[in-house]
């Protein structure tokens, strides 16, 4: 470690010499006195001071987290010689905060989000130091160092250390409990929850029809057979999955404080990931930004820790090229699968590629995040008058979405998404383009 | 205990008692400044300027000032209470183990420090023979005081 003299040591120096060379000078017996207490300080700390050599390692007991868990931060210091009693000073990033350590001495200054933790390394093994960090919001972290810093016994010198640490974690943004889902026009092959409009070899009754040869006599409807015209066998529909795109619009965010609609549309897409995933379905992502990244449909936790993490980068930020919704390629965006759209709908290339996949085809359900609560009140009446201007424009866009058959509706951050998806689900069905 | 270290020193001689005064006063005003504004390097220069002020205080007095170890005591805890308050780290010391550990060690350097100032009070005062020796030796010994100090801070530093 760096040792550097402090401001007590050159304080204690001069008012040593000026005590004993004006003691001599004027012959008072007091100044020698005066000097005496800052002498021995200084010649008692200057002959006991030593190099003070610190290892420190520092983990994670994890490095994954759902919001409002703890990631553990332990760090193991050793110092030689043993017995000195280090500070630890990390940059939290926000987001992150220090939980609650009975047995340390640990503030925080609230706007650096800089923690200072003190602990007395042990003689003559290493002493463990955990910390609890309390993870408050997703995101991909990253703590690049830790400053380490030590002071002599006598108060005389200090010690330095800067370590970089490059310790990363994630948290993940915790699902919303979803008891519906949305309800795909068309199913895969793939087996799954979903009964399928289409008939064939399943539990659920679908229709009647005469027998023919081929058929399964195992389903004969021997009630129907029984009336005596002819033999009749039960038609039923097969259990299916579905393909399930997510497609989150980072392309515009707007923000008030730390709180943005990119936040809400995260957290909605992890909430729509864990259900679909639970029900079986193939889930994939479409983050769509400058550049548009992708993710192909799959299943189970490992695609859900994807989905996650791709999550976890999506950013609104800008590049210089645009290729649009024709960069995804035909996998990442399979027939008949359901697309799911989050989007503050604020940048118009994000809405003309709703309308270019629902031109194509695809069954599309766009669920607004509200971009209202995050744009600040007119002042005056010009902005009054832009405000009404940009809300005519947003109540024309909705309008022209559920003219084109896109079920469309706008999640309220205060009511559970699930309402949300209620509103979507309602106006399919009303529209004839629901699974019957 | 700034204010009590300032206004302390009171000179027998008339025509340096306002001088003293007035040093005494600079000394504290420059020692709050030091430690409203935060300035760390204000706080040895205001302690200097109390010691200069003391040491005026004592030039014609006839007796030994025997309240002197107290002030050298009173200086120690003032000067670690100082730069304690205007340590630039982050505040650690909010707990209240932290806060005892910092107080029994400022009680611990001041009650030492008195012991100290008392011994040498003592010692300097002794009535002993005064000749040239003695004053040759004194002044070797503080020579040889300062320069293994000098020596001992730029090797350590």
């Amino acid at each position: 470690m760096r040792r550097t003299a402090t401001p007590q040591l050159r304080t204690y120096a001069v008012l040593t010499a000026l005590g004993l060379i004006g003691g001599l000078v004027a012959g008072r017996p007091e100044l020698a006195a005066l000097a005496a207490p800052f002498t021995i300080l200084l010649a008692v700390g200057l002959a006991v001071s030593h190099d003070l050599d610190v290892t420190v390692a520092a983990r994670l007991d994890r490095h994954r987290a759902i919001e409002g868990e703890s990631i553990t931060l332990i760090f193991d210091a050793l110092t030689t010689p043993p017995g000195a009693r280090l500070e630890f000073e990390l940059d939290v990033p926000a987001g992150v905060t220090l939980g609650p350590t009975a047995d340390k001495d640990a503030d925080s200054d609230g706007l650096s989000e800089t923690i200072v933790v003190e602990l007395v390394s042990g003689s003559p093994g290493t002493l463990p130091l955990a910390l609890d960090l309390v993870c408050e919001r997703w995101g991909a972290y990253r703590i690049s160092s830790v400053k380490i810093w030590s002071r002599d016994a006598l108060g005389l010198f200090d010690y330095h250390l800067e370590l970089p640490l490059n310790i990363s974690f994630k948290v993940f943004p915790k699902p919303a409990a979803l008891r519906g889902l949305l309800q795909p026009v068309e199913t895969q092959l793939g087996f799954g929850d979903l009964v399928s409009r289409h008939k064939g070899g399943g539990l659920e009754f679908a229709d009647l029809r005469p027998m023919v040869v081929g058929d399964d006599p195992r389903q004969v409807n021997w009630r129907v057979t029984a009336r005596g015209r002819g033999r009749w066998v039960n038609d039923r529909h097969p259990e299916r999955n579905s393909d399930v795109v997510l497609l989150v619009d980072t392309l515009s965010v707007q923000r008030q404080g730390v709180d943005v609609t990119l936040d809400l549309a995260v957290r909605a897409a992890a909430g729509l990931t864990a259900s679909h995933l639970g029900r079986n379905d193939r889930v994939g992502l479409i983050s769509f930004g400058e550049p548009v990244r992708w993710l192909h449909p799959g299943m189970g936790d490992v695609q859900r820790y994807q989905v996650l993490d791709t999550l976890m980068e999506s950013r609104a930020s800008r590049h210089l090229y645009w290729r649009g919704v024709n960069a995804v390629p035909r996998r990442a965006l399979p027939a008949k699968a359901l697309v799911v759209g989050l989007s503050p709908l604020l940048d118009q290339r994000a809405i003309d590629a709703f309308a270019d996949l629902r031109g194509r085809g695809f069954d599309l359900v766009v669920i607004e995040i509200p971009a209202e609560p995050f744009v600040a009140d007119p002042t005056n009446s010009e902005e009054e008058l832009a405000r009404r201007i940009w809300e005519l424009q947003r109540e024309a866009t909705r309008t022209r979405f559920l003219r084109h058959g896109i079920a469309t509706a706008r999640w309220n951050p205060d009511e559970p998404f699930q309402r949300a998806l209620g509103e979507v689900e309602a106006f399919r069905r009303s529209a004839m383009r629901a699974r019957v | 205990m700034a204010f009590g270290l300032s206004v302390y020193p009171n000179a027998e001689l008339d025509n340096i008692r306002q001088l003293v005064r007035l040093i005494g006063a600079a000394g504290l005003a420059l020692m709050i400044a030091a430690l409203v504004l935060g300035v760390r390097w204000a706080v040895g220069w205001a302690t200097v300027v109390m010691v200069v002020g003391y040491g005026l205080s004592l030039i014609g007095r006839a007796t030994v000032d025997l309240w002197a170890p107290a002030y050298a005591a009173g200086l120690l805890v003032m000067i670690e209470s100082a730069y304690a308050s205007l340590n630039g780290r982050l505040p650690t010391n909010t707990s209240r183990r932290v806060l005892k550990r910092d107080l029994g060690r400022l009680l611990a350097l001041g009650l030492g420090g008195a012991s100290i100032a008392v011994l040498v009070l003592a010692l300097s005062s002794a009535p002993v023979a005064y000749g040239l020796l003695v004053q040759v030796a004194g002044v070797g010994a503080a020579a040889a005081v300062l320069t293994t100090l000098i020596l001992l801070v730029r090797q350590r530093a």
